[in-house]
């Protein structure tokens, strides 16, 4: 074939751009550590990588609920605890006061103290959490929920509302629970939890305390317990469902990195190929054009 | 010895116009556009001297271009077709870019704010949450505005591009004409005007990497220049001026316009190839696609999320607005072409967003009957004689109904244009300012309000089963009340006060527009309310719910979800502009292969031209030393008479 002397100049600049357009290529994905620099590059994979980042940014979210239904519930936790330890103390006063064959001076301290674990317990009913908001006051959580007039009437101010948060994307735990059925609703009596230590410590003092009262008691300690149970069973599910969510982070990460970042090692053996190029495009065109009959004549 | 004269003279002028055309070679070796040429030469009419004939020198019989047509049109075709692909390209992955850029793209604030509604969802009461969250929605609806801005500064600056190809179509035409002028001037004097051909070339070259164009070479030796349908823009000594015109529905979106016969005509859909063929592709496949499916994904978050807000109530103990502006309705534009009333203006309402199409809608009167055309893949919708009669036809399959806003007067054909879609990211915006008035809660809740000592009987909380708009009663206070193990009754404002309504654990409950369940086994006299959900800081029923629209597919024909249908523009924008710079790419290849088959014949090769100047320069001393061994013959005759 007849070759032009502008088919030969062009060839080799032709070269030289190519190469430096491969240079600069790789130069950029080796400093950006990313293998799509350009959705078109590959339109299906940056699909895919929008997807495991939305999938990422929901499962870290699901995850930070998770923490926070753990917080509300080892608080929860913790509280009820503190409620059993003081009615476990109640119910030993409580049988101290029937066996105390002396009576008189003896169940005045019994009742004494047993107004004072009364108060402890409405005051732990009446916890509030960091926010400040009433953990047991269902969703009425910033007015105070139990309050006593003194005279042994007790009212809950709360509601029956139970808060539930979104721990993946089918499931939802009770961060909590109203006091409603943890203080007020007993069940087998129509008593409240209030009453019955005011009752208690009443007939304590009027030195006439009764069998019935220590059953009350275990009625109010069985119910505590039966939400503890509760409580630990949602725990244990929180920490399930943050160990399942974890695995899809971490495997939607590994997926992400394998598909959007270069590999290092291939990355510099590209880049150091393309050097090499367009050194050999460079002087070829050099050597190219020193050539000319014109030189001989 | 006058004819050994003679031929060496021949022979010299000869020899010297091959060195001038050699030279000429060399000077434009690297002029674009030209074909090399070569002196013909003929050897002169011979005399006949009785013994036979003799030979009277050389003569010049022709410069002529080395030139094939065949390849010349072929680098014409490449450079119409590489222009358009190019074109595409350079702008489709301008808008790839922006959609899909990890920081500035939609999918950051996209995740930003379903994630502050979770953040709600954790702690409704608290007032940071809710102003985080508001910032977040924020955030969305500015970035949705911001990428609405660039696609439309994309816009504009495709109409400047149009507006600046077509001055150098017209400036290219001009020159085209003037050239066909000297060249039709001189052809009559017998040779080619090759250097005033290559310039018409070049020039006709250089216009059909604007638009497609087609030739014809005419017997005076002229070019005449065709675009679209045939529409001559160079018709021997006159050239025809292309023009902007504004686009009928968009004043701010310019059209190619071509003028015959006083009537200037539209001529924009006719045009294919080169860098106007490729802005009119990019425009309506990519960017028009583009502004729609982000508006419709701005449509379906923002009204899936205001429903649900109107089912809530905020901290104030009010029932729930619109969380966003609301986007589902637009009014129609009338063709500035219409002779009709101009104050007829449509309304076209979103009845479900799940299935609109990101597309725009043509809606034309022809005296009788409305049609309605999509546009973005145009299919008629459907035809009737009434616009409520076509909004029958058009709702159940493209999701909004039209109705007549203004004006009455619409004459046949007319035409106006209808955008469910198109505008709605830019229009996109927060509709409350106080994060207290974010309805986090359910407007009413279901609780227990006396249950008998040993009833296992317990009530769902309630939802919100109906709206928006919700039922008048929702709020009211029902009562339950067990009058057996099996039945009750219900008494409040809206229920009718039904008594005696059978029992079955687990199963529905629905009054006035709520639903609730009551479970295990009341006793006679338990009694349950539902009742409005004051003091409701801390429920998080309504924000769980819309948190919860992430999941839902709502967009496509309820195919995909929010963020789903986001990827998809990101990853429909990157196909295209993948393809166009495949096509780009391979246009550039076919491009480079013509431009080589036509410098391997008709381009300058400088070591050639050097062995012609060695070639015609020995020639060119040889002819004179031929006048010189004349002259000396001369001399020696003379100096043998002397």
């Amino acid at each position: 074939m007849r070759v032009s002397s502008f088919m030969m100049s062009q060839a080799s600049i032709d070269n030289i751009l190519k190469q430096q357009s491969d240079l600069l290529r790789a130069q950029s994905q080796l400093s950006s550590g990313k293998k799509i620099l350009s959705p078109s590059d590959d339109p299906v994979a940056t699909r895919k990588i929008l997807d495991l980042n939305d999938v990422i940014s929901t499962f870290e979210q699901f995850q930070r609920n998770s923490d926070t239904a753990g917080f509300s519930l080892s608080l929860e936790e913790s509280v009820l605890t503190s409620a059993t330890d003081l009615l476990q103390r109640a119910r030993e006063l409580a049988v101290q006061g029937l066996n105390d064959p002396t009576g008189g001076i003896g169940r005045d301290k019994i009742a004494s103290e047993i107004r004072q674990i009364q108060d402890q317990l409405l005051s732990l009913a009446n916890t509030q959490d960091s926010d400040g908001q009433y953990i047991f006051g269902g969703f009425n959580s910033t007015n105070i929920p139990f309050s006593g007039d003194g005279a042994g009437n007790f009212t809950f101010a709360g509601d029956q509302g139970q808060k539930l948060l979104q721990v993946s994307s089918t499931r939802q735990i009770a961060a909590g629970d109203s006091g409603y059925g943890i203080f007020m609703r007993l069940p087998g009596t129509t008593a409240n939890a209030f009453d019955t230590l005011y009752d208690l410590a009443t007939s304590l003092d009027a030195n006439a305390p009764t069998q019935a009262s220590l059953n009350d008691i275990d009625a109010i300690m069985q119910n505590i317990q039966t939400t503890r149970a509760s409580v630990g069973a949602r725990q244990n599910a929180v920490d399930n469902q943050k160990t399942v969510n974890g695995d899809v982070i971490f495997s939607s990460k590994e997926i992400l990195s394998s598909t959007q970042d270069i590999d290092i090692s291939e990355a510099v053996i590209e880049l150091n190929k393309r050097l090499t190029g367009l050194q050999a495009a460079q002087q070829t065109y050099t050597k190219i054009q020193g050539l000319s009959l014109f030189n001989f004549l | 010895m006058a004819g050994l004269i003679d031929i060496g003279v021949s022979a010299l002028l000869a020899n010297q116009r091959a060195l001038s055309t050699t030279s000429q070679n060399i000077a434009n070796a690297n002029t674009e556009g030209y074909t090399r040429q070569r002196t013909e030469l003929s050897s002169r009419s011979p005399q006949f001297v009785g013994v036979g004939f003799l030979g009277n020198g050389v003569q010049v019989a022709n410069i002529v271009r080395i030139y094939n047509q065949f390849q010349t049109d072929q680098i014409r075709s490449s450079t119409t077709a590489f222009n358009q692909q190019d074109t595409v390209f350079r702008f489709a992955s301008q808008v790839d870019n922006i959609l899909a850029d990890q920081t500035s793209g939609l999918q950051p604030v996209l995740n930003g704010l379903f994630s502050g509604l979770q953040d709600l969802s954790n702690n409704p009461a608290s007032l940071a949450n809710r102003d985080v969250f508001l910032s977040d929605a924020n955030d969305f609806t500015s970035r949705l505005q911001m990428l609405n801005n660039r696609l439309n500064g994309i816009s504009g600056s495709v109409s400047t591009e149009i507006s600046s190809s077509i001055d150098e179509i017209n400036s290219l035409t001009q020159g085209i004409a003037g050239l066909n002028q000297n060249i039709v001037a001189v052809s009559g004097s017998g040779g080619q005007p090759n250097d005033l051909l290559d310039q018409r070339d070049q020039l006709v070259t250089q216009l059909s990497g604007l638009v497609s164009v087609n030739t014809v070479t005419q017997t005076d030796g002229s070019l005449s220049v065709y675009i679209g349908n045939g529409l001559a823009i160079v018709s021997g000594v006159n050239s025809q001026s292309l023009s902007t015109i504004q686009d009928d529905y968009n004043s701010t979106r310019l059209n190619v316009a071509f003028t015959y016969g006083g009537n200037t005509v539209d001529i924009s859909n006719q045009l294919t190839g080169g860098k106007l063929g490729g802005l009119m592709q990019f425009r309506s496949q990519v960017l028009d696609d583009g502004l729609n499916q982000l508006g419709r994904v701005a449509v379906g978050l923002t009204s899936m999320l205001n429903n649900q807000s109107q089912l809530g109530i905020d901290l104030n103990g009010n029932m729930g607005g619109l969380l966003f502006t609301d986007l589902t309705s637009t009014q129609s534009v009338g063709s500035t072409n219409n002779s009709g009333a101009t104050d007829v203006v449509y309304n076209a309402t979103v009845s479900d967003a799940g299935i609109l199409r990101a597309s725009d809608y043509e809606l034309s009167f022809d005296g009788t009957n409305y049609s309605l055309t999509r546009l973005s893949d145009s299919t008629p919708v459907g035809s009737a004689a009434s616009i409520a009669a076509l909004s029958a036809i058009v709702t159940p399959t493209e999701g909004f109904n039209i109705s007549l806003t203004s004006g009455a007067t619409v004459n046949a054909g007319d035409r106006f244009l209808i955008s469910p879609t198109r505008n709605a990211a830019g229009l996109a915006d927060v509709a409350i300012t106080d994060s207290r008035d974010i309805a986090a809660a359910a407007p009413i809740l279901a609780q227990v309000s006396n249950l008998g000592a040993n009833s296992t009987a317990s009530i769902a909380p309630g939802a919100v089963s109906s709206g928006p708009p919700v039922d008048p009663n929702l709020t009211q206070t029902v009562t339950i009340t067990f009058t057996g193990p099996g039945t009750f009754d219900v008494a409040g404002t809206g229920t009718g006060n039904p008594t005696g309504v059978s029992y079955t654990s687990g199963s529905d409950i629905t009054y006035n527009g709520w639903t609730t369940q009551i479970n295990g086994v009341p006793q006679v006299g338990d009694t349950f309310t539902i009742q409005l959900n004051s003091n409701s800081a801390g429920d998080n029923r309504n924000s769980l719910l819309m948190g919860a629209t992430q999941n839902l597919n709502v967009i496509e024909n309820n195919t995909l979800t929010i963020q789903e249908a986001f990827g998809r523009l990101v990853s429909s924008t990157g196909a295209q502009t993948r393809s166009a710079e495949f096509g780009a790419d391979a246009q550039s290849v076919l491009l480079g292969q013509a431009i080589n088959e036509r410098q391997s014949t008709s381009g300058v090769n400088l070591d050639e031209e050097a062995a012609n100047i060695l070639r015609f320069q020995q020639a060119y001393q040889a002819s004179a030393q031929i006048i010189s061994i004349s002259n000396s013959l001369f001399d020696s005759i003379l100096n043998a008479l002397r």
